[in-house]
This record gives structure tokens, sequence and C-alpha cells, in this order.
């Protein structure tokens, strides 16, 4: 271990650490731009000068240089403050300054540094140099070069993470500029990940684009739903519609990173149309009555089989089970390969939680069909039609319809995936917490209140029943907590 | 004041019939320290002689020869390179030139004695492309050498095999940057490289490279033929050696000069240059090419050339670019021009260079067109002290070095230019839009 | 399509190097020497022969001041504007050019014999003024020098 001081704070790092890490590790932000922990060290904004010694002349970057044994390191000194504000005067002199209409504004790292560590007025009174703006990288990605610092983090996010290189730097000097130089348009499919990684309004999501300011937005920490890889997001809604999913860094999942259909998959869960409270035989129902009504058709369960999506919670799953099982009925799980995955995030199987329906005892659907009378469809699930063919009586319990719930002797309300909480578990065993981005609006109860309530209520609330699963030994329900890492700033 | 007189070492056949040909060189006694060395002396012991002699860096940064070679770290497994650097792009030097134009093996006899010390097996010579005729006669050396065995395969049966390869830029000044020159080579855009790790031990393809300046490697066959004393002897006992001086601007006879250090600057604009053109006073001296800090008149007088001295008065050697101005010369268009060369060589690569050198331009061509302003000069100098120490390799630090020192000392003029605008009215006015109050 | 002599000599000039990439600033020297200047073809066929991307030489192509991705005269002249050149008459030659040509900073002659640039400092500081035309210097320059040299390059 190698002990160094930190504006007179001692820390202990591994050798090899960086002063930028080793800083961060003990709290004390160090600004920076062109640095990024998933993508590496350029040293070229030079934002994140500190002193080392007593060397007021020649500062040091943080991201590059390693931790020494009793290395004295000043973040905040004279010097440090003063380059640190020439740095930012430096990024700003050319730059549009139209914070007023672009997209970045409010989570730009140029606003936030400037505002905590910048220079208050301007001293520069020249024309400012103009650039090309209004690029079309691709369908997806929109560039301003004029709002561009040159970092560089997009370039390197290509060569580093994708190891291919459709963007690059051409000319020298204040003429440099990020260009696809004489490639096409960007077709990588985890191209939209340099958005959310340029630290300026240079590259926006031209889906996004002038949707709405973010601080009007409500955020919530959650996971895609689009696949068990299971990518940690902050979704994005304004007054009850999602606009945006973006990446949430977690570095044993989807590090800073998560694939654009994933990223686009947000537009799915704002439904037009939706179901809303109990109907039976089609009509308009009480939820008690149409309770009461499932469990008649159930009977004593013989020939009745639960086909839960694996979309659903930990928490729903084990609500359901706890009733199914006491009902006697057989418990199924199907999921939907809909897309095929990629060697890097996306995974075949395009639900977030079959580890969690696997691990709770539910079963894939038999290749012989399972002689059944009756179906309980739990979720939104594409069920296979051979499952549907001769049954007295279809539950369905899901956000929409569809052609099924109007064939249902009983349809139930559900949620989206975006309007619970509770809990997946992804393809490599990870318990992941999720919370809801949207309100369901009445009508729609919590998905495992329905389970809670034909089975008898027990857990007054999700707390209880998740108590309860972590009690029961050898249940998936006993990793719950491990949760991702607590929502941290944007990649 | 006693007259100068050259001390043609490095410069001693330049002149010569067909000084550049390999039977020219060798009718000398060329190669023969080379051959020499391969065959009595170990690797260390070179090193250790070039240490011994005091020999400085030529390129501009002056630093030991010696020590730098002994970087390279012994046992190493990968290939061990020389970069030999002919860029010679900073303004006032064209001393490399007459080296690769006219006596281009005593270059190439350097590259061998080098090689051989640091370990190397290849050698690239890298020569900026504007040096047609450098690279014509390198070019064809190279060939002679080869043809004579004195390049290849167990040169004169030593078992030391060496490779040499000419290579070309295209114009930038920031591959003189040795690291910028590495990436030059490599084919990649030419930025400046981090340091640590040093090219000594992570250079050219990954491997531990020697970056030397022409003039340095020319040197090597006259010390290890004459001895590391006789080297050491030579001049300034500080800072010793026989350098080549290039003289341009307003002397009756500009053009490069081989002198000892400590030699007083006076002196030689009095005596082998002629004095100044057409009778005129000295203004000023720029003394170690374009970078560094500019010297008046009055220390021009008191200043011998080497680097105790040029540490007193707080300025370089440098690459020897002696730089030499007239009363004519109007400071703030001088300091423009150089100011334009360095924001247009500028790689783009770091914040304050990319973005300051630019902005120093602008302001500085305001202050020159009568509109500068009562703070423009604070304003520059703050300006300039974000920029210096701030970046990965020194050209903003050559950038500011001279403007500091021009504005700090021939401030009047800037002055005068900036009341003169107060008085017209004209203060502020653009180049620029002025941006809103307040605003960048 | 690059001639085959250029491929060759680009093919060679790999073999000087551990990676081909390195001989890219040579190759397109070399290849700017036969073509006048390196028009988007050129480069993607530079690239090939060099296992690099089209974008990796066009990032290079851009960077370098003496490597032209614009079409450019049959000669093409650069003047030294830096310190040493202005202060002993090359600010009179530039003007000199520009009046004669008739052509600004890179513009090229209209009957496209002539492209004028200016350099930066060309290492012949103590000759000034001093120009290339057609990357041969030219130094100590009289106006009248150069009319001849202007004459001479047909």
């Amino acid at each position: 271990m190698i002990t160094l001081s930190i504006n007179g704070r001692k820390v202990e790092v591994q050798p090899g650490t960086t002063v930028i890490e080793a800083a961060s590790a003990i709290g004390i932000e160090i600004p920076h731009y062109c640095y990024h922990k998933d993508i590496g060290v350029d040293g070229n904004c030079r934002m994140c000068l500190v002193q080392v010694g007593a060397n007021t002349r020649k500062l040091q970057i943080s991201c590059m240089i390693p931790c020494s044994e009793g290395m004295d390191v000043q973040t905040e000194s004279p010097a440090v403050i003063k380059a640190r504000k020439g740095v930012l005067e430096f990024l700003l002199i050319n730059h549009p300054l139209d914070c007023t209409i672009c997209d970045q504004a409010g989570e730009c790292p140029l606003q936030d540094y400037t505002y905590r560590f910048g220079p208050g007025d301007s001293r520069f009174t020249e024309h400012k140099q103009n650039k090309p703006k209004t690029v079309e990288f691709s369908d997806q990605v929109m560039f301003d070069g004029e709002r561009c610092i040159l970092c560089t983090r997009c370039v390197r996010f290509f060569e580093t993470v994708r190891h291919e290189k459709p963007l690059g730097v051409e000319n020298m000097g204040g003429k440099s500029l990020i260009t696809l130089g004489p490639n096409g348009p960007l077709t990588d499919p985890y191209q939209m990940n340099i958005i959310d990684i340029c630290p300026v309004g240079a590259l926006t999501s031209r889906d996004f684009r002038f949707k709405q300011r973010v601080w009007f937005m409500d955020f919530a920490d959650t996971v895609c739903p689009g696949c068990s890889r299971g990518c940690n997001i902050t979704a994005g809604a304004y007054q009850g519609k999602l606009l945006r999913f973006v990446p949430r860094r977690n570095p044993e999942v989807n590090k800073s990173w998560m694939c654009d259909d994933g990223r686009l998959s947000y537009k799915q869960y704002n439904l037009d149309e939706r179901v809303r409270g109990a109907h039976i035989a089609g009509e308009p129902a009480e939820t008690g009555a149409a309770l009461a009504r499932v469990s008649e058709l159930v009977g004593d369960g013989n020939g009745v089989a639960v086909l839960a999506s694996t979309k659903n919670t930990c928490e729903e799953l084990y609500a359901l089970k706890a009733w199914a099982g006491h009902a006697g009925i057989a418990l199924l799980w199907h999921g939907a390969a809909s897309w095929a995955g990629d060697d890097f995030l996306k995974l075949p199987d395009a639900t977030p939680n079959t580890a969690g329906a696997q691990g709770l005892g539910f079963v894939p659907v038999p290749g012989n069909r399972p002689r059944l009378r009756g179906l309980i469809v739990a979720g939104d699930v594409a069920v296979p039609p051979a499952l549907l063919a001769d049954l007295d009586f279809v539950v369905l319990q899901a956000p929409v319809a569809g052609m099924l719930g109007a064939a249902a002797s009983v349809l139930l309300p559900g949620r989206t995936a975006l309007e619970k909480k509770g809990t997946w578990i992804n393809a490599q065993g990870l318990v992941q917490r999720i919370r809801p981005a949207l309100d369901a609006g009445p009508g729609v109860p919590e998905d495992w209140t329905l389970w809670r309530d034909l089975h008898g209520g027990h857990w007054p609330t999700l707390q209880h029943l998740q108590s309860e699963m972590a009690r029961v030994a050898g249940a998936s329900g006993g990793k719950v907590e491990q949760a991702a890492q607590p929502a941290g700033s944007r990649p | 004041m006693s007259a100068l007189t050259e001390s043609r070492v490095i410069s001693a056949r330049f002149g010569k019939p067909q000084s550049w040909t390999l039977a020219s060189y060798r009718a000398d006694g060329g190669y023969e320290t080379f051959l020499s060395v391969l065959k009595t002396k170990k690797p260390d012991e070179v090193i250790a002689e070039v240490k011994a002699s005091g020999l400085k860096g030529r390129g501009g940064a002056g630093f030991s020869t010696g020590m730098k070679w002994s970087f390279v770290p012994k046992g190493t497994t990968k290939p061990v390179y020389l970069c030999v650097n002919g860029d010679e792009s900073e303004p006032g030097t064209f001393k490399d030139r007459q080296i690769v134009e006219m006596d281009p093996h005593q270059l190439l006899e350097g590259v061998g004695i080098t090689c051989f010390a640091i370990g190397a097996h290849t050698a690239y010579v890298y020569l900026r492309c504007e040096f047609a005729e450098g690279l014509r006669k390198v070019g064809a050396a190279i060939k002679e050498a080869y043809a004579a065995g004195l390049f290849g395969k167990n040169i004169g049966g030593s078992g030391f095999d060496l490779d040499v390869h000419l290579h070309m830029g295209a114009g930038a000044y920031i591959c003189g940057e040795e690291t910028s020159l590495l990436n030059s080579i490599e084919g990649v855009r030419p930025y400046p490289r981090n340091k640590p790790p040093f090219p000594a031990v992570e250079g050219l393809f990954g491997c531990p490279t020697i970056i030397n300046n022409v003039e340095t490697i020319a040197n090597i066959p006259h010390i290890m033929k004459r001895g590391a004393a006789w080297h050491a002897g030579l001049g300034h006992k500080e800072d010793p050696g026989s350098r080549l001086w290039c003289v341009s601007g307003h002397v009756n006879k500009p053009g490069v000069y081989e002198l000892e250090t400590g030699y007083s600057l006076q002196a030689l604009i009095d005596g082998l240059c002629g004095g100044m053109r057409r009778g005129k006073k000295l203004k000023c001296v720029i003394p170690g090419g374009s970078s560094s800090r500019v010297l008046t008149a009055d220390e021009v007088r008191t200043v011998t050339m080497d680097v105790p001295c040029m540490k007193r008065v707080n300025s370089s050697l440098g690459s020897a670019g002696i730089i030499v101005l007239d009363e004519s010369v109007d400071m703030v268009d001088a300091v423009l021009n150089l100011m334009k060369f360095y924001a247009h060589e500028s790689c783009g690569q770091c914040t304050p260079c990319r973005e300051g050198s630019p902005w120093l331009v602008k302001i500085l061509s305001r202050i020159a067109h009568g509109q500068g302003r009562p703070q423009d000069l604070e304003l520059i100098l703050d300006i300039a002290d974000n920029m210096e120490g701030r970046t990965v390799c020194a050209l903003a630090d050559g950038a500011c070095w001279p403007l500091i020192s021009i504005l700090t000392k021939f401030r009047h003029e800037f002055q005068a230019k900036i009341d003169a605008a107060a008085r017209s009215g004209a203060a502020g006015a653009p180049t620029g839009v002025r941006a809103p109050a307040g605003a960048h | 399509m690059l001639p085959e002599t250029l491929k060759s000599e680009i093919v060679e000039l790999t073999s000087h190097y551990p990676h081909a990439r390195a001989a890219l600033v040579p190759a397109l020297r070399a290849a700017q020497r036969d073509l006048g200047w390196l028009g988007k073809e050129t480069q993607t066929e530079v690239a090939s022969l060099l296992g690099i991307t089209a974008l990796e030489v066009h990032e290079v192509v851009s960077f370098y001041p003496m490597l032209y991705d614009k079409p450019v005269g049959r000669h093409v002249i650069h003047v030294c504007r830096t310190l040493s050149c202005d202060a002993c008459g090359g600010k009179e030659l530039w003007k000199h050019l520009e009046s004669k040509l008739g052509v600004t900073r890179g513009g090229t002659t209209a009957d496209g014999r002539f492209t004028l640039m200016s350099a930066e400092c060309l290492a012949s500081c103590g000759t000034a003024p001093v120009l290339l035309l057609d990357n041969e210097r030219h130094e100590n320059l009289s106006h009248a020098q150069v009319d001849k040299l202007l004459e001479a390059a047909r």
C-alpha cells in the first residue's frame, strides 16, 4: 500500500492508483472532462490539474499521475484554483453559450464546473470561432462542432469499448474537429452512448432533442427491462410520459453503457390504452368479485397452470407462487427470445427476470403440452398458442388486454416494468432493485397485491413481503438486498 | 573585446567540394571512429565517454545526452530505436539543415556510434519534408554507407547490425517535440504524449527509444575520436562544446557560425556578423530560437552565450537561433508574428494551448490595428499565465516566454498603441463582435 | 487508381517499419509528389495498402500543412512568413506575389498554374526572404528573381 496526502488528508491506496481515483475514494471530487472511468485517460482537457508538492508552475493532471509514497497533493491551492478557472475560461471562449436552447443544460459538466469553479465574467470580446453545427452523425446522433470541447471521449469510446473507428479528429490546433471523415453515418448499435459521455451538448440524441428541459423531468434509477443483462438505467419522464432511458454506471453489470435498442425501448411503456380495474367476461367488475371468480374457476387447481411472464419481479412471482402453490396450480414461466444477442451487452433472453422465476421454482413451458383446463397468465407475455387450445377458461393479468384479454374469463390490471417496485435477478445472478418511473394511475394496483388477496392476505406492504422472502432460505429472495450500486452521477 | 574566430568542428567540412559524399568524408578520416568504437569499446564505455564530455542536447531543451542514453533499460528484451530529430522548425534555427545538406555522413557516423552505445539496431532519421536537398543528400549517404558495409549486417566484422532509414515529416512544428515525432513516425496524429512513460523506456512502437537532435548526433564522432576531456574543455566549463549558432535578422552577415560556448553575443554581432544592417541601432535579440525570452540591447551587451549566463538573465540558448532585430522593428508586430506561428502550430490537443494561442493572436491583432484596450496587456499576461506549464508539451511555454518577455521589456510600445486607440475612440472595436455584458 | 510504380514504392516503404502504418506520411508525400494532391480515392487506396481505415488517413492528412486534401495548381509556392523572414523582406515578397499572381493565401491562379501558400519557418532564416517553389528552396530573393522563377515555371 502507498500512503499519500491529499489536501492534508492521509489516504492509503494500492500501487498503480491514480491521484484522481485516490481523491475520489475519500470523497474529493476533482473536476475533469476527458478522463472517464470506463474509457480511460487521455490528458487533453487539463481540467484535473493538481499541485504536487510546492511546484505551482508545473501542475500535473491527476487522471494520469500514479500515487507515490509521501506525495503531497493539493486540489484546492491558489495555483490549482486559478489554473482550473483558466481552463474553463479557455473552454468557454469559443463555446456558443447557447445553454438556453441546449439539451445538455441542467446536466452539463461545463455548466456545473463553471458554476462551481469558473470565472464569473468573460474577458473575451473577440469573434468566436465558427464550426459546423447540426451535423447528422446518424439517425440518432446530432453533432454541434461549436459546443464541442474536443475531449475526444466519443472517439475513444468507439476505439476502446467497441474496437472500431467510425469517428476521428480532423485538422489541427483551434480548427480541430470531431468528424466522420470519409465514413458514412454511425451504424454501431451502441452509438448513443457517446451522447451520455459527451460532457457538453455537442452530441445530442435526435430522439430526445428539444423534447423537455431536464429539470422539469422526473427520474427513476431502475433497470432496463429489455433483456436479462439488466443494464442499470435512469428513466426520465415528464408528466407521466417516459422521454428517455440513459445508462447508469454499474461496474459489475453494464459499466456506463447500454444498447441503443434498450435505450429506445422506453417508448413501449408509454401506453395509450390499458386495463384499468378488473373485468369479468369483458364487463367491469369489483376487484374482489373478480378475484372470487378466479378462485371459483381454479377450484381444486387440477388441470390449471399459471404462466408467469419473466418481466414479473421476484416479489410478484413469490406472491404468485404462494397463492398458486397453495391452490395446487402448476407454475410455468415463459420468456420471449425476441431478439438476437450480441457480443457486448445484449442477451438473447429479452426479459429481465428469468433467473428470478427459475430460482423460485417456476418451470419452462414443457415441449409436450400439459393437459390443461385453465390458464392464468400473469404479466406481459406472448402465450404459446398451443397452450391456449381446449381451455375452459383463461385469466389474464396484464397492463394491456389485447386479443387474449378480450377472450379472458377474468381480466385483471397489471403494471408495466416501468411502474413496478421490487427486484429482478439478471443473467449473472445479481439481484437488482427496480423503481417506478411512472405512476400507473387509478385502477391498477401493485401486481403482487392481487396474488396476496387471492391467497388470503398476509404482507400489509411490499416490505413485509420482502422480509419474508429474505427469511425463506434457499429462495432467490435471499439475495434481494444486494441491489446495484446506488445512483451516482451520470456516467 | 577580442575578435571572435570560429571554432569549426561540426562545420569543419562545410564548403569543401563534394563534402556530402562518402569519398570526401572518408578522405578526411570519416567512419574510422565508428569502426574503431565497434572493435574496441563496450556500449557502456561510449555512454560514459559522452556523459563525461558534458554534451547537452542541441535541439533546445539542453538535456545531458549521455544521461539520456543511460535511461534505456539495461537488458531490455524489446528492440531499441534511435530517432534522429531533424524536424528543425524552431523559428530562427537553420543549423541542422546545413549539417544534412553539407555533411550527412558526419551525422550518419554519429548515428552508428549512438546506436552501438544504446543497443539499437534500427535508426530513423526524421527530416522535415521541406528539406528537399537534405532528404536527397541523407538518402544518398545512407545508400553509400550500406554499399560500403558501414550499415547493414556485421558491420566491419564486428557482429554489430544496423539498419538506418530516412523518414519524412509533413510540415508540422509540433513534430519536433520528441514524443510527437514518435507519433508522427507511427502514422497517427502527431500529438505529444504524456510522460511518463519516457521514450527511453517506452517510445517508438512501445519500445525503448532515444531521440536526439541532428547536431547532437553530429558531435558524437568528434567526442569519441578526441575524447571526453577535449569536449569538456571547449568553451564554458559548465556548458561545454562547440555549437552552430544561427544568426538571422538585421545584421550585415547573417548565417551559421560555429563557436565555443561562452563567447560574447555583442562580439558576434559586431564581429563575424559584420554589425547591424544599414547602420541601424540594435533593439533586441531573441537568443535561442523564437521560444526563448528576448534580450534588450542593454542585456545583449553584457551576456555570454552559455547556459549559466542565460539563466542569470532568465533566457536560454535553446536551439541557438539568434534573431537580431533593429530599431525599425515594431515589437507589437514582432510578437504578433510569433504568436501567429504558435497558434498555427498548436496541435490542438490541450485546451489551454488550443484555445489560448488563437485568443492571444486576436488580442494582439487588435492592438496592432489600433484597437487595443487599456486592460488588454494585463489580460495577455494572465492568459499566458494560464497557458504556461499547463499542457502536455512545451509548445505553450514556448509561446509564452517570448510573449511575456517582449511585453514586459517593450511595454511602452504596446501602451503607446493602446493610448492612441483610446484617443481615436477605436479601442476594443472588433476583430470581434462584443459579447453581451456578463457573457463569455 | 494509384500507379503501379507508386504502389510498389509504398510497399517498399512499409518494409522500413515493424508496422506498415508507420509508412503513412512518407507514402502520402510520395502520392502527392506523383498526383499533385491527395483526393479521397487516393487516401482510401493508401489506407488499404497500409491496412488502416480511410478515416485514419484523413485524420493525418488534415493535420499536416504539407499534405493537400484539395487540388492545387501545377506549381505550389510556400512563402515563409515567420519573424526573421518577415523582418527581412518577407512581408514585401508576399505582397509582391499576391499582386503578381492575383490570388490571396491558399488561392490558385485562374490558369491553374500556381497555388500561393504561406509557410511557417522554413529553417533558412539567415537567407531571408525565402520561399519554396515545388518544395525546392529559393533564398535571398529579390522581386526580380522571383519574377524569373515564376517565368521559368510553366
